[in-house]
């Protein structure tokens, strides 16, 4: 378990306060606005940062004394890495190992494969695409086997095929350990994720079980038609559209964050996790 | 049917209502519960402990070696010091005649001996200013977390570039004083030589590490160069009055010593600061 006692932490103009929050095993997805504080606590979390004021504590062990204990057990992948493009994938993989102390390149290879990077093992970073370069960054961050993980936006430029191996991955990997992934796509995660943290403008506006997330929202979900006269000018008024699409018979389908029924006949839908993250911000904007 | 059953329910509840009353205990006082929390204090200071000790050091993780430090950031650093060493010090090199080496053909003031000691030093700074740490903040926050004393990595980095430096340094002196020995027209007192070129270039580098630990990048740079552009004017002084070459010598040997002194106090410092090497910030922070 994380424990975070009373973090406050200035980057600039920006600041984050965190009062007490704890975070369980397995894995937490990390939500929340850009520059809500996501890559901030993350920072702080992998021990890029140490905290100005407040403590976290991993497993009861602190920053203050006992960082290299928690550095060999941490893994971090950050948004806006750029992997040393004219190093191969398996150089690369065994640069950052030794920086880690880890001298087993077995793990390089078992790594490869799990990430389907074997055939591209002695390939130069540049040579690879976005998605194969982020897999190559996850890798990275596994490779001592960290009991603490740390992405942020670990998905990002991967195709479908890609995310879904990334997250089969990464929920068996979370089995007694403890992740926390900075995401956007809620939805996708919401079989492998644990938790949900929402961080509101610094600070963690929720945190619990993703049943939790769902429940207690003071709006709820609606769907249904409307002619496109009614959206042009719906659209014009009201904020509150999750989603719309067109439908046939010049009429729109629309996905509605309301407390009544916005039109006769409507009807009320368990909100999905995406529904739940725009209820919060939608009521937080309110 | 109806009354009588409520007159034996009120009846039983009159019955019932001493003896409950006596039986219900007040709640606790706050004396009460903390005299109870100090009590299990014990018990709770025991789960404490059990649990601080479940995390322990990564066992795949081995101790930290200055030599493995040294060989990796070799093995990723390589290409570019290489490059960049052999081109300079074969300028040097060609720069310098063998029959003329005291005095330069393009620049008659620049001579063997003067030559190496305004170069090598430079080139030290330039290779650790641009080595010192990654451009990209992304790569410099992975390097960072590393269970090394997080300095050793910087350390071992800044290490391998003057290694690296002062090696070609000594190799492409070597050649030149072979060529001035062959050509047979002067002769080099090559220890002299040496020890001019490598006093000023070490005694830079050890204060460039002894300061970057304490206060920054920016700060040992800043130090280095003025002390460089220091010795850069003694020098000259010392060229236009005449001293005995073993006068020279001792001086370039002093500074050669301190150099080490500060490298060797660099590493002890290196190994107990605890802040992250070049983490997001983009500074050194010391403790």
């Amino acid at each position: 378990m994380i424990a975070i006692d009373n973090l406050e932490q200035q980057v600039g103009e920006f600041s984050l306060r965190i009062h007490e929050l704890r975070i369980s095993r397995g894995i937490t997805l990390l939500v929340g606005a850009n520059g809500a504080g996501k890559s901030t606590l993350l920072e702080l979390l992998a021990t890029v940062r140490l905290p100005r004021r407040g403590s976290i504590q991993y497993d009861g062990r602190s920053v203050q004394n006992d960082l290299p204990l928690l550095r060999s057990q941490i893994g971090y992948v950050p948004s806006d890495i750029e992997l040393y493009e004219d190093m191969t994938v398996y150089k690369l993989l065994k640069y950052l190992g030794e920086l880690k102390g880890m001298y087993h390149f077995e793990r390089i290879e078992s790594l490869l494969t799990d990430f389907r990077l074997t055939p591209y093992r002695d390939v130069r970073i540049k040579r690879l695409s976005g998605g194969e370069q982020r897999r190559v960054a996850i890798a990275q961050s596994l490779l001592a086997s960290p009991q603490f993980l740390f992405l942020d936006e670990p998905l990002n430029g991967m195709d479908s095929a890609e995310r879904k191996l990334i997250i089969a991955y990464l929920n068996k990997y979370a089995e007694g350990r403890t992740i926390v992934t900075a995401i956007h796509e809620l939805d996708e995660w919401e079989a492998a994720g644990d938790r949900v943290l929402w961080m509101d403008q610094g600070q963690a506006g929720f945190y619990g079980n993703m049943h939790q997330w769902k429940a207690d929202l003071p709006y709820k979900v609606w769907v249904g038609q409307i002619t496109r006269e009614q959206f042009q000018l719906y659209f014009d008024t009201d904020r509150n559209m999750i989603e719309f699409r067109e439908a046939e018979g010049g009429k729109m389908d629309l996905r509605i964050v309301s407390k009544e029924p916005p039109f006769h006949g409507w009807k009320a839908v368990p909100p999905t996790m995406e529904d739940a993250y725009f209820i919060r911000k939608f009521t937080r904007s309110k | 049917m109806r009354p009588s059953i409520d007159q034996e329910i009120e009846q039983l509840e009159q019955e019932l209502s001493e003896p409950l009353r006596q039986a219900v205990l007040p709640p606790p006082s706050p004396a009460e519960t903390a005299s109870l929390i100090a009590a299990l204090q014990p018990e709770f200071d025991a789960m404490r402990a059990s649990h601080m000790s479940s995390l322990e050091f990564n066992t795949q993780v081995e101790e930290p070696s200055l030599w493995r430090l040294l060989r990796s950031q070799f093995l990723m650093n390589w290409k570019t010091i290489v490059l960049t060493g052999s081109a300079v010090f074969l300028m040097l090199i060609l720069l310098v005649d063998p029959e003329r080496p005291f005095n330069n053909f393009l620049i008659p003031s620049l001579s063997a001996n003067s030559l190496f000691p305004v170069i090598t030093p430079l080139l030290l700074i330039a290779c650790m200013l641009s080595s010192y740490r990654s451009w990209n903040p992304g790569m410099r926050a992975v390097e960072s977390i590393t269970p090394y004393p997080p300095a050793l990595v910087l350390y071992s980095r800044m290490l391998m570039v003057m290694g690296f430096i002062l090696s070609w340094a000594l190799v492409s002196s070597t050649i030149v004083g072979i060529r001035i020995a062959v050509a047979g027209e002067y002769q080099l007192p090559f220890i002299p030589f040496l020890l001019q070129w490598l006093g000023i270039s070490l005694l830079i580098g050890g204060i460039a590490m002894y300061v970057l630990f304490r206060k920054g990048m920016k700060l040992a740079i800043l130090c280095s160069s003025t002390v460089y552009v220091c010795w850069f004017i003694v020098s000259e002084y010392m060229h236009a009055t005449i001293y005995p070459v073993s006068y020279r010598s001792a001086l370039d040997g002093i500074m050669l010593l301190i150099g080490l002194v500060l490298l060797v106090r660099s590493y002890y410092r290196s190994k107990i600061i605890r802040s992250g090497a070049g983490g997001a910030e983009g500074s050194y922070d010391c403790d």
